[in-house]
């Protein structure tokens, strides 16, 4: 690459200053001066890309900032009931808090209720306590008939009557335990640890989402991709990589196609294509080969054919951009020296096309594991993978902690597989990719 | 292909080889092949053969407001996207390409890595970040949204056009007196236009097409073609969206093959 155009100065300060190099303090002077005028120049160098920076910094980063502030705060219990909080930790939670405490957290709910902030806190409850949501409504519902409001012991009487789970410990070691703006509550349970108990402080029986299989599905249906993608599209590469001119182009158009066509089109397509009274089906049938239509849509093996064809130009393309590095004097070396065609293959052009190999199955295994419209819209209920509950959990259920730990968790999790994976193919495959 | 006779596989290895290339790539087009022409079927059948041909689907398409109105958004939204992108993406590739970028492959890294964050997180976080300032569920928060997507293409693009970009042609214009703006102005960018061109029509092709960002970002009023293809896709399957991905396909090639052209002429 030629130099750009910044760099005619540097040289003309230079030759300017150098004969002024007489004196030790002379040379300092120059020094600075050389560095100040580099530090300029970087700047300057810089500038152009300022706006695109700027845009990035702003709705890029701090965004994924935000994810992971989201996951980590947990501020709905705290602001709800901060006294209560504050006085439930002298509470030992065996027996029930004192009743002064009863009063403290009735008071509280009503001034929440004035607030607004009764809907947010039973939600959150809900997340951790079965019923949890109920429990707090009922409190807050039976607080505004008639009693002795100057009695504790009334104010903790009235709340066991509203719901037998205020005589319980359950809910009150959940208030106890939720003192700050921050805790690791979504992310727990965004990594499958089980989080939810009953009034009683155990916990829970009912069967929620179990994160662990989803991360294990969505690992397992990437590796599956890659690897498929890197068997099919191996001989693809080799073959594109060993002919010449309008072949090789021809080729590469069709490899390339997917690229340009919408990626809801293909998958639009597949759709038509499997569907029960769709094109493979009625071809069957029409042959005589079947005779009850069979479901290829909606499952694993659809979601699965549907992701090769979409990754396999992000697999092959780096592959056919090594393979074209790979002298051909060597296999014809080995080729003259005895091996037969497949031995002098596997021994001498595989190896030196593992690099690309490896950057087209790693970036094809990272691009899938944040895979979300085609199993969305080709996958069973069961092939969902966690791009899919990210966006249930922000659009439908409205819970964003719970949303933003699992992105925390792809993010973190792809990044801790890719980034050393990434920097051992970078060392090992030079500049050729 | 003489050249490569000692290298080269044997027939009994390279027939079987060349068929099974041939069948992955028929099958790489099968389902688009098969499916695209079904909007012209006159039932709503998604079978073949037809019993007759019509253009009933896209009549349908152009006439219904529902339609009409998406595809009236997706070009107000993929063309304010490719403003901005191809603006951002231009200037930040000039600066890339000069050796005395401070910490030149971290800002590289960073302004490609919106093609490998998944695009669902990247559609939460922005959701999170832009309910406090009210951009949820507007047009400049969907332009936003797509700008992060499309600018890495234009990014590549015009990085791969300037490293064969002859800088001294700069210093000959700023030796002429040409001030940095109108060397870039009258020098620079009528050389590198054909790589920003094909930038733009990247940017534009990707937003044109987006549909993950839209569903978090946008309200019913910016409802898009693909968001439209998509609810119906999981609603109810109705030939209008294979009328629809007929016109998308349509439209990005011809964006394709303009650039590609004008790439060609350099």
């Amino acid at each position: 690459m030629t130099l750009p155009y910044g760099d005619v100065g540097l040289v003309m300060t230079q030759t300017n200053t150098a004969p002024q190099v007489a004196s030790p303090a002379a040379h300092v002077v120059v020094r600075s001066t050389i560095r100040r005028d580099n530090n300029r120049r970087a700047v300057r160098a810089a500038l152009p890309a300022a706006p695109l920076m700027i845009f990035l910094l702003l709705f890029l980063v701090i965004p994924i900032g935000s994810i992971i502030h989201t996951a980590v705060s947990d501020r709905e219990i705290w602001k709800a009931l901060p006294l209560t909080t504050q006085a439930l930790q002298a509470w030992d939670g065996d027996d029930l808090p004192d009743a002064a405490v009863y009063m403290m957290l009735g008071q509280e709910l009503e001034a929440a209720g004035h607030a607004g902030s009764v809907r947010p806190l039973g939600r959150r409850m809900g997340y951790e306590l079965s019923r949890g949501a109920n429990i707090i409504l009922n409190a807050q519902r039976t607080l505004s008939e008639d009693f002795d409001r100057a009695a504790p012991e009334a104010w903790k009487a009235q709340l066991i009557k509203a719901d037998p789970a205020w005589g319980q410990s359950g809910v009150w070691s959940i208030i106890k335990h939720y003192n700050g703006r921050y805790s690791a509550f979504y992310l727990r349970w965004a990594t499958g640890f089980p989080v939810k108990i009953d009034a009683d402080g155990r916990l829970s029986q009912e069967t929620s989402y179990d994160f662990q299989s989803i991360y294990l599905r969505t690992i397992l249906i990437s590796l599956v991709v890659t690897g498929l993608t890197i068997v099919i599209g191996y001989p693809l590469a080799y073959v594109i990589a060993n002919s010449s001119g309008r072949t090789a182009a021809v080729l590469l158009f069709f490899i390339l196609l997917p690229f340009w066509t919408s990626l809801l089109v293909r998958t639009m397509s597949w759709i038509v294509f499997l569907q029960t009274n769709g094109v493979l089906n009625n071809a069957l049938a029409g042959t005589g080969l079947i005779s009850e239509p069979l479901s290829l849509l909606y499952t694993r093996m659809a979601t699965i054919v549907a992701m090769i064809q979409i990754q396999l130009p992000f697999t092959v393309l780096p592959m056919i951009s090594v393979m074209r590095a790979i002298p051909v004097n060597q296999v014809k070396a080995a080729r003259s020296l005895g091996a037969g065609p497949l031995l002098a293959h596997a021994t001498i052009f595989l190896p030196q096309a593992v690099p690309g190999i490896a950057a087209g199955g790693l970036l094809t295994f990272v691009l899938c594991l944040g895979f979300y419209l085609t199993p969305a819209l080709v996958g069973g209920p069961s092939d969902q993978m966690v791009s899919f509950f990210i966006a249930r959990f922000t659009n439908e259920d409205l819970n964003w902690g719970l949303a933003s730990a699992l992105s925390t968790v792809l993010i973190f999790g792809a990044g801790l597989v890719a980034l050393p994976l990434a920097r051992h193919v970078a060392r090992h495959s030079s500049d050729r990719i | 292909m003489g050249r490569r006779v000692y290298s080269e596989f044997p027939t009994y290895i390279r027939i079987p080889l060349y068929a099974f290339v041939g069948v992955v790539l028929l099958l790489l087009m099968l389902p688009l092949a098969v499916a695209l022409p079904i909007s012209f079927n006159a039932d709503p059948w998604f079978t073949y053969p037809f019993r007759a041909l019509s253009l009933r689907w896209f009549a349908q398409l152009f006439s219904s407001p529902l339609w009409t109105g998406a595809m009236v958004n997706s070009l107000v939204i993929a063309m304010s996207t490719t403003v901005v992108a191809t603006t951002l993406g231009t200037l930040a590739a000039i600066g890339l390409v000069n050796p005395r970028f401070p910490f030149r492959t971290a800002v590289m890294a960073l302004a490609i890595s919106p093609m490998i964050v998944p695009v669902v997180v990247l559609g939460l976080g922005l959701f999170i970040f832009f309910s406090p300032l009210g951009l949820n569920y507007s047009y400049a928060g969907v332009v936003i949204a797509h700008t992060i997507l499309a600018s890495p293409f234009v990014v590549i693009t015009v990085t791969a056009t300037l490293t064969r970009f002859d800088f001294n042609l700069m210093r000959a214009a700023a030796g002429l007196g040409a001030g940095r703006v109108t060397a870039f102005r009258t020098v620079m960018l009528p050389i590198i236009a054909p790589g920003v061109a094909a930038g733009a029509v990247f940017a534009f092709a990707s937003s044109f097409d987006e549909v993950v960002m839209v569903l978090f970002i946008a309200g019913p009023q910016q409802r898009t073609l693909p968001k439209q293809m998509f609810t119906g896709l999981r609603e109810q399957l109705d030939p209008t969206i294979l009328a629809a991905a007929a016109v998308m396909i349509i439209l990005t090639s011809c964006l394709m093959a303009v650039a590609y052209n004008a790439n060609k002429k350099r």
